[in-house]
């Protein structure tokens, strides 16, 4: 016999599948010995049925409601038990003896009718767990068959000990612990404690009140109903409230137009509404203009008018900054940052400035291989070509004269014959700016070609000109357009008749006063007039400083005095050139055509002070040297170069290298012995130092070009050439002092070295 | 001819002579607002030009102006590698021309 005592081995030994269990059962039923036994069974299982969800397996029809099994993670079956089990078989015997079991059960709670929770769960849910319908009333109790008891069965491998039933085994019964739910000990006061007499009177009290309560009239029961509210949802619905960020950066400039501008307001206001009604018209008229176009068009004229007025806003934009003042200025410097840009290296030669090399650009090999070229040259003075001032207008016409203006030095003024000499076609002056080397900064047309021009230097804007039909006219270079004439002498009655040969302005000392000096002009033409021009009250006019008559051999000046005889009408003679003393301002020498040369005074309109001859021949130039105050230098078509002094009326110094008549001889502003005289086809620069006999330099013009004009850079060892293509060449002066020391070299000391001359 | 008239064709012959002189690559003249107006570039160059070019041109007026309020930007060159971008900058445009001299 085999005493199964403990908790944990029934449940193991009830680790059967059903039918088995319920066969075994049922065959053991009839062959049972003792009810109790079985009982016993049940009551096993039943209390594991209280802590378990046990599987079955419905493998018998009977049972088998649903074929749904349930398993749980660790693959248990966990499938719900039927609530109410199938009552196969109705054994009278087997349900009395649940029913006592069933009391036998109770743990004393009158809640649960039934004993395990299966039955609970089945008396409300009966129907939908069993196939078979079952008996109502009892039928919690009696349909606790085999079924529900055969419904603990797991997988596991244990089975329930086969045994023979006659064997039995004992089934022990035991009670558990009672489990207190609540527990409230009651307040324990003592019989001779203080307040026990109100303590008990107190119990008596409530106990007399409790006992009355039940029949009182006070008390009845009534129920009442408090009305719960009813929520309502009511929903309204508003517009977000967006942030939106704005900053701002005040600068300082920002602040100060602001302030600039409220305080401006007021006067702009009305032009500037003035201004957006003109432009509201305009923009109205454009607007109209478009939609007379595109009538008809229907709804794409919409969009087109709008691509349209934004065309032509840009076109209109277009054409307003075109054509505004600002723009144009802007545009001329822009020119003249790219010239200089291209330029660069040659003014910098120019300039005197040390050439750089730029950096970015790439060297090849061509200009290596000069570089070196030169190098083996470098003892020779030469000129080197740097740039030609040159432009489409000015192509072809010769050029007769150039100078630089007297306060900017980067301004010069070139004029040119309109057309081949000799015919008189409107002439032309340029005015280039060394900033701007392709373009001319003024271009003014005059009636006839400009033989000679100077800047003034008291108005260094104003130019005076002198032209092949004897007018003398002053220009103002300030002014680009046709307006820049300030005077011109075509209409004065006393102008001259022959081309005015030079034009020069001298400082004169006034009358009056006697410290102020006042600028005149003085130009002397071919009609033998030296005359002194004013302008006095927009009346340009002239005095004529002297007149200049041929003289039939002697070489005196024709004036009132000692002969009558003399006083004879002789035709006039041209006078070429002039020159006033840099210092003293009231002696001025000049050359005539027939070679003569004359000091002469502002003073004395009559008489000649002195009287140079050398030159056979036409004296085309005359220059004092602008170091030496009394040494001038004297060219003529006779090919030779005079150097005098002011005092001795022969030349100290005489230079003939070619016999080719010298158009002109130019002083070198930097350096008191250096002179350049210009050639038909060549140009020589003599250096007195170096050498008295030979030029130093001497460059000869291309082929079919005549070299007609010459000028020095005032700082810079620059000359320019102007020549017959209207070109004027720039070169400067290379390898000039090389090789000799740097020793100052005076012309005084020149000059007495060479001794021989007789005063 | 009128004078306006005058001028204009004188800023038009100026330009034509800028945009003939050596290693120029490029005119664009913007307007006030960085629309380009008109440009001897191509259309991507134009626009890419314009755009950076006007933020430069603002920043470094803006800085200018900060220092002394008085003053004012009148001319802008920025020399690269490549080129060089000389930018002419005013109240109403902006005149931006490309060069590389050395090419």
């Amino acid at each position: 016999m085999r005493r199964a005592s403990t908790y944990g081995k029934d449940v193991a030994g009830s680790n059967k599948p059903t039918m088995k269990e319920g066969e075994r059962r049922q065959s053991l039923l009839p062959s049972s010995s003792s009810g109790i036994n079985r009982s016993k069974e049940q009551l096993r299982r039943r209390r594991r049925s209280s802590g378990f969800l046990f599987q079955q397996k419905y493998s018998s029809p009977q049972t088998s409601t649903k074929g749904i099994r349930v398993f749980d993670s660790q693959g248990s079956d966990v499938t719900p038990l039927p609530l109410v089990a199938v009552v196969d078989d109705p054994d009278p015997k087997t349900r009395e003896k649940s029913s006592l079991e069933e009391v036998l059960f109770k743990k004393g709670s009158s809640i649960f009718k039934s004993s395990t929770p299966t039955d609970v769960v089945s008396s409300r849910f009966g129907s939908s767990f069993t196939s078979k319908p079952t008996e109502s009333g009892a039928l919690s109790r009696s349909s606790i068959t085999d079924d529900s008891f055969s419904l603990p069965s797991t997988d596991a491998a244990y089975e329930f000990p086969r045994k023979p039933v006659a064997e039995g085994f004992d089934i022990i019964l035991s009670e558990t612990d009672t489990i207190s739910l609540l527990d409230l000990p009651p307040t324990l006061v003592s019989e001779d404690a203080e307040d026990a007499d109100a303590v008990k009177q107190r119990n008596r009290d409530y106990a007399e009140f409790c006992s009355s309560k039940m029949g009182s009239d006070n008390f009845f029961e009534r129920s009442s109903q408090t009305l719960v509210g009813e929520h309502k949802c009511k929903y309204t619905q508003t517009d977000t409230n967006k942030s939106v960020n704005k900053g701002t950066i005040a600068t300082t400039w920002d602040i100060y137009d602001s302030f600039s501008m409220s305080t401006e307001n007021r006067e702009t206001r009305e032009s500037e509404r003035v201004d957006y009604l003109t432009r509201t018209r305009n923009k109205q008229d454009v607007s109209e203009v478009t939609m007379s176009r595109e009538t008809g068009s229907g709804v794409s004229s919409a969009a087109e008018t709008d691509a349209d007025l934004f065309m032509l806003k840009t076109e209109s934009n277009l054409e307003k900054i075109l054509s505004s003042e600002a723009f144009m200025k802007s545009v001329s410097i822009m020119e003249r940052v790219i010239v200089l840009n291209i330029f660069q290296p040659k003014l910098a030669a120019f300039r005197g400035l040390p050439v750089l090399k730029d950096p970015d650009s790439e060297v090849r090999p061509g200009s290596e291989e000069r570089i070196t070229e030169e190098k083996g040259h470098y003892l020779t003075p030469t000129l080197e070509p740097l740039w030609t001032f040159v432009s489409p207008l000015t192509r072809g016409h010769n050029i007769t004269c150039m100078t630089w203006n007297k306060k900017n030095p980067d301004i010069l003024a070139v004029g040119y014959v309109g057309g081949s000499s000799g015919n008189p076609q409107p002439g032309l002056i340029c005015c280039w700016s060394l900033k701007n080397l392709v373009w001319s900064e003024r271009v003014f047309s005059c009636h006839s070609s400009v033989t000679c021009l100077e800047f003034s230097s008291s108005n260094p804007s104003h130019l005076a000109i002198g032209m092949y039909d004897g007018s003398v006219a002053i220009y103002n270079v300030q002014v680009g357009d046709d307006t820049a004439c300030i005077a011109n002498s075509r209409d004065c009655a006393k102008r001259h008749t022959q081309p005015v040969w030079q034009v020069t302005w001298t400082k004169q000392q006034l009358q009056l006063s006697g410290e102020e000096r006042e600028e005149v002009l003085v130009s002397v033409s071919g009609d033998g007039r030296i005359t002194k021009w004013l302008i006095l009250h927009n009346d340009f006019n002239c005095v004529d400083l002297m007149i200049l008559k041929r003289s039939s051999g002697r070489k005196q000046s024709i004036g009132g005095g000692q002969s009558k005889t003399e006083n004879v009408l002789l035709p006039l003679t041209t006078v070429l050139c002039i020159d006033f003393h840099p210092d003293d301002t009231g002696i001025y020498v000049i050359g005539t055509w027939d070679g003569s040369m004359h000091k002469c005074s502002l003073s004395n309109s009559d008489h000649f002070l002195d009287t140079y001859c050398k030159h056979p021949s036409p004296v085309t130039h005359i220059e004092w040297s602008p170091i030496y105050s009394d040494v001038f230098l004297s060219t003529s078509s006779d090919g030779t170069i005079q150097l005098w002094k002011v005092d001795t009326l022969n030349p100290k110094m005489s230079f003939t290298s070619v016999q080719s008549i010298v158009d002109s001889v130019k002083w070198s502003p930097n350096c008191g012995t250096v002179f350049a005289a210009i050639y038909r086809h060549r140009v020589e620069v003599w250096d007195l130092c170096q050498s008295i006999m030979r030029p130093t330099l001497v460059h000869h013009a291309e082929p079919g070009v005549t070299l007609s004009s010459l000028l020095f850079a005032k700082g810079s060892d620059s000359i320019l050439v102007g020549d017959s293509r209207g070109e004027v060449t720039v070169y400067k002066l290379k390898n000039f002092r090389v090789g000799k020391p740097k020793k100052v070299c005076d012309l005084y000391e020149v000059m007495a070295s060479v001794g021989g001359y007789v005063d | 001819m009128s004078l306006r008239r005058k001028k204009g064709a004188e800023v038009e012959e100026t330009l034509k002579r800028i945009q003939s002189q050596k290693g120029v690559q490029g005119i664009i003249i913007v307007n006030s607002e960085g629309i380009p107006v008109k440009s001897t570039l191509d259309n991507q160059s134009t626009v890419q030009y314009s755009a950076l070019i006007h933020q430069l041109v603002m920043k470094a007026r803006s800085t200018l102006r900060d220092i002394d309020p008085q003053n004012d930007l009148t001319f802008l060159r920025v020399r690269s590698k490549k080129n060089e971008i000389m930018i002419a900058p005013d109240k109403d445009y902006f005149l931006i021309v490309i060069q590389n001299p050395s090419a």
